[in-house]
C-alpha cells in the first residue's frame, strides 16, 4: 500500500467516503425538510423573507457580524441560553430554512442573536446601539458602526429616523440604506412558531444520555 | 503534463543532488518569500482584532477596517497566504528530493505561484470591500476562488510530474502524506465551493458543509503535509531511522479517516442532525488510534535513541510541531467532552484551538523545513545565528502565552454566560474576561517580533542568493560547515 497508484485511489475512496457521510448523507435528510402549513393560521412557517429583511442579511454578512455574534439557542441542558432570555425554545433546523447565508458563529463575544427582534420592539433601539453602543448599553464590548449612518442638511422637516445626537445645528444623523436594511433583519429575527419537533421536548435534565453523547 | 521529450528517455544515471535543486530554487525560494511576508501580515491583522476585542473604538470608524473584516481576512492570510506558500515549498521540496526527481520546468510551477499569490490578494481585498461569503475559510468571493482554483491546478501540476519521475517504486512516509494532500484538496475546495457558495444547500446543512470544509483544509491538507514534513526531518537531523516504522501506514490511514470528520464536533448542541454531532465526536474519539501511532513513530524517534541527537533550529522547530500535534490531539478531547463543551462551546476556546491547530503544529513545522531547506538551496547558512534564536524563542513564548490566555478568556466567558444569576445583564461579561485578552495581545506582538526576525533573515538570505557574497565573509551560524553539506 505505499505506492503511489494505491495511495491515489485510497485517498480518493476516502475523501468520496467523507464527503457521502458528511454532506450528502446530510442534505438527503434536509432535501426533504419544507416549511411546515399550519391549519389553523392558514400560514406556513417559517415564513419567508420580505425583501428589504434579505438585503440586510447580506449586510449581516459583510460586515462579519459573525465574528463575535451566534445565531443558535442551545437546549437547556447545554447552556444558559434560554435562561438568559436568547428565545422561547432552542433552535431547530427548520427555523433556518430561509437563510440565504446560514452564521450560525462559533464565538460568542456578543449575544446571541437568534431572537434579537423580540428584544427590543422599537427600532430606533437598534440604530442607537449601532451608532453609539457605549450609551445605549453601558459596558458591551461593542464597536460602533457610525459607517451605517450619515449627517444630512435638515431640509424641511427632521427625519423620524434622525437620532438623538449632538449635531450643528439644522443638520441631522440618519441611518443610511443599508443600516435600514440591517435594522430591518435584527427586527425581523424570531423564531416564535413552535413546530411539531419543538412542541414535546422536554426541558431538562431527565434527557441527559440520549443522542450525542451516546459516543 | 507533457514531459520534455528527451530527459524521460531511460538513462539509468541518478540527477546529481545540486542538478535536482537547481531545478527547484527559483519556485521553492519565491513560495517561501511569500509564505513568510503572508505570516507577518497575518499575525499583524491577528493583532488588530485581539485589539479590538479589548478597544472595540480601534479603527472601528470604517467598514473597510471594521473588526468582521478584520477577522476573516487574518484567518485567509494565514491559511491561504502563509499555509498554503509554505506548503508549497514543503511540498516541492520533499518530493524533489525524496523522488530524486529533476523539476523540468520550474518556470511553470512560478506562473502558479505569482497567481496563487495574486488569488489570495484579491480575496482578501474582496472581504475589505465587503464581498465575503460569509462561510467560515471559504470567505473569499467568487471571484478569487476562481483564480486560486487555477493556480493550484498549475502548480500541482508541476508536483504530479516530480512525482511521475519518481525513481523509487515504494513511497516514503512523507510522500503518502504530501501526495493524498495535493489530490486531497482541489476536491475538497470544488465540494467547499459547490456547496456552500454556488451551490443552493439551504438551512443549516450549511453549517455542515462548510465546518466540514474549514477543518477539512486543516485536516487534510495542512496537517499532512506538515505530518510529512516531520516524519522527513527528524530521521534527518537526529541521524537515526524513524521508530516503529512499519506501523506508520496505519497511522496514515487512521488519520484521513478520522481526522475528516473532526469539523462535525463543532456542531454539538446546534441545530443540525444528532447523529451528525455523533460523527463529529465519536471521530475525534477514534483520533486516538492515530495519535498514538503518530505519537509512538514521533516521540520514540525523538527520545528513544541514547545517542545525543542533531541540532539547528530547523530540529527545534520541527520537534516543537511534532508535540503540539501530539498535544493538539489530547486538547480536542478535552474539549469535546460534553461536561466541557457545555462551558467552552462558542467561546474564545475555539480561536485557541484553532491557533493550537494551525500555529503551534503547522506552522512551527513548516518554519522547521524553511529552516532546513533555504540554506541548502541558497548555498549559504542563514545570515544570522541570533534573529534565529530570537525568532525560536518568541515564537514558543508569543504562541504559549496566546493558547493559555485564550482558552482562560474561554473558560471565563462560557461561564459567565452560563450563570445568569451572578451575570444577568450581557453587558457585564466582558470585564470578566478582558484581562486575558490583553494577554492575548502581548502574546500575539511577541509573535510579530520574531516573525519579522525570520522576515528579516529570509530577505537577507535571499538578496546574498541573488547579489551573493563569497561565502567566508558571512557571519556563519552553523559551528561546522558541515552542517551545511548538500546530502540526502
Amino acid at each position: 500500500m505505499n505506492r503511489g497508484p494505491y495511495i491515489f485511489l485510497g485517498a480518493f475512496a476516502l475523501l468520496a467516503f467523507s464527503w457521502v457521510a458528511g454532506i450528502v448523507a446530510n442534505q438527503a435528510g434536509y432535501g426533504s425538510l419544507t416549511p411546515h402549513y399550519d391549519e389553523m393560521e392558514q400560514k406556513s412557517f417559517p415564513q419567508p423573507q420580505p425583501g428589504i429583511v434579505a438585503r440586510g442579511a447580506t449586510v449581516y454578512t459583510d460586515l462579519g457580524c459573525a465574528a463575535c455574534h451566534t445565531q443558535q439557542v442551545r437546549r437547556a441542558d447545554l447552556g444558559g441560553d434560554l435562561a438568559r432570555g436568547w428565545g422561547d425554545r432552542a433552535s431547530v433546523a427548520r427555523d433556518y430554512l430561509f437563510d440565504e447565508t446560514v452564521q450560525l458563529g462559533t464565538n460568542r463575544v456578543g449575544p446571541d442573536l437568534r431572537n434579537v427582534g423580540s428584544r427590543y420592539e422599537d427600532e430606533n433601539v437598534f440604530y442607537q446601539i449601532l451608532y453609539a453602543p457605549d450609551q445605549a448599553l453601558p459596558g458591551a464590548n461593542k464597536p460602533a458602526y457610525r459607517f451605517l449612518f450619515e449627517e444630512t442638511k435638515i431640509v424641511g422637516e427632521r427625519s423620524d429616523l434622525a437620532l438623538n445626537v449632538a449635531v450643528p445645528e439644522g443638520y441631522q444623523v440618519v441611518p443610511t440604506e443599508r443600516a435600514r436594511s440591517l435594522v430591518a433583519y435584527l427586527s425581523h429575527l424570531h423564531d416564535t412558531y413552535e413546530y411539531p419537533e419543538t412542541k414535546f421536548v422536554p426541558p431538562a435534565k431527565e434527557e441527559e444520555t440520549t443522542e450525542e453523547e451516546g459516543e | 503534463m507533457d514531459s520534455p521529450p528527451s530527459t524521460s528517455s531511460p538513462t539509468s544515471r541518478l540527477p546529481e543532488w545540486a542538478e535536482i535543486d537547481a531545478s527547484i530554487k527559483v519556485p521553492v525560494l519565491f513560495f517561501v518569500y511569500a509564505a513568510v511576508a503572508w505570516l507577518v501580515t497575518a499575525t499583524i491583522l491577528g493583532f488588530i482584532a485581539a485589539v479590538q476585542w479589548v478597544q472595540p473604538a480601534f479603527l472601528a470608524d470604517y467598514a473597510w477596517t471594521t473588526h468582521g473584516r478584520i477577522v476573516p481576512m487574518a484567518r485567509n492570510a494565514l491559511i491561504y497566504g502563509w499555509g498554503f506558500n509554505a506548503a508549497f515549498a514543503v511540498l516541492i521540496w520533499m518530493s524533489a528530493r525524496l523522488c530524486r526527481a529533476i523539476s523540468p520546468k520550474w518556470g511553470f510551477t512560478l506562473v502558479g505561484a505569482v497567481f496563487w499569490n495574486a488569488g489570495v490578494k484579491l480575496g482578501l481585498l474582496g472581504i475589505m470591500i465587503g464581498h465575503s461569503t460569509g462561510h467560515f475559510l471559504l470567505e473569499m468571493p467568487g471571484y478569487a476562488a476562481a483564480l486560486l482554483f487555477v493556480s493550484y491546478g498549475i502548480v500541482g501540476a508541476s508536483v504530479v510530474v516530480l512525482f511521475s519521475r519518481c525513481r523509487e517504486g515504494n513511497l516514503f512516509v512523507s510522500q503518502w502524506y504530501g501526495l493524498a494532500a495535493l489530490f486531497w484538496f482541489p476536491w475538497l475546495f470544488t465540494i467547499g465551493q459547490a456547496a456552500v457558495v454556488f451551490g443552493d444547500i439551504r438551512g443549516t446543512g450549511q453549517a455542515v458543509a462548510s465546518a466540514w470544509y474549514g477543518h477539512n483544509i486543516y485536516a487534510l491538507f495542512l496537517a499532512p503535509i506538515a505530518l510529512g514534513a516531520i516524519y522527513y526531518l527528524l530521521p534527518k537531523r537526529l541521524g537515526r531511522p524513524i521508530a516503529g516504522y512499519t506501523w506508520a501506514s496505519l497511522g496514515f490511514w487512521s488519520f484521513a479517516l478520522f481526522a475528516t470528520f473532526g469539523g462535525l464536533a463543532f456542531l454539538a448542541g446546534t441545530p443540525v442532525p444528532g447523529w451528525v454531532q455523533a460523527l463529529g465526536v465519536s471521530a475525534n474519539f477514534m483520533m486516538l488510534v492515530p495519535l498514538f501511532i503518530i505519537g509512538y513513530n514521533f516521540l520514540w524517534t525523538m527520545f528513544g535513541g541514547t545517542a545525543a541527537g542533531g541540532s539547528g533550529p530547523a530540529l527545534r522547530f520541527i520537534k516543537f510541531g511534532a508535540i503540539s500535534f501530539l498535544a493538539a490531539g489530547l486538547l480536542i478531547k478535552v474539549f469535546s467532552a460534553p461536561q466541557v463543551y457545555v462551558t467552552t462551546q462558542l467561546t474564545f476556546v475555539s480561536e485557541a484551538m484553532n491557533y493550537v491547530h494551525w500555529y503551534a503544529f503547522v506552522t512551527m513545522s513548516f518554519i522547521g523545513v524553511i529552516y532546513f531547506l533555504v540554506p541548502r538551496l541558497v548555498g549559504q547558512p542563514w545570515p544570522s545565528g541570533a534573529l534565529v534564536t530570537a525568532h525560536y524563542w518568541s515564537s514558543v513564548v508569543g504562541v504559549a502565552i496566546v493558547v493559555v490566555t485564550l482558552i482562560l478568556a474561554g473558560w471565563v466567558q462560557g461561564s459567565a454566560i452560563n450563570n445568569v444569576e451572578a451575570y444577568p445583564a450581557f453587558a457585564d461579561i466582558a470585564s470578566q474576561y478582558s484581562g486575558y485578552l490583553v494577554g492575548t495581545v502581548l502574546g500575539l506582538l511577541t509573535l510579530i517580533v520574531g516573525q519579522l526576525a525570520f522576515f528579516v533573515n529570509v530577505l537577507i538570505a535571499l538578496y546574498q542568493a541573488c547579489f551573493g557574497k563569497p561565502e567566508s565573509e558571512i557571519e556563519t551560524l552553523f559551528p561546522q560547515p558541515a552542517a551545511l553539506e548538500v546530502n540526502p
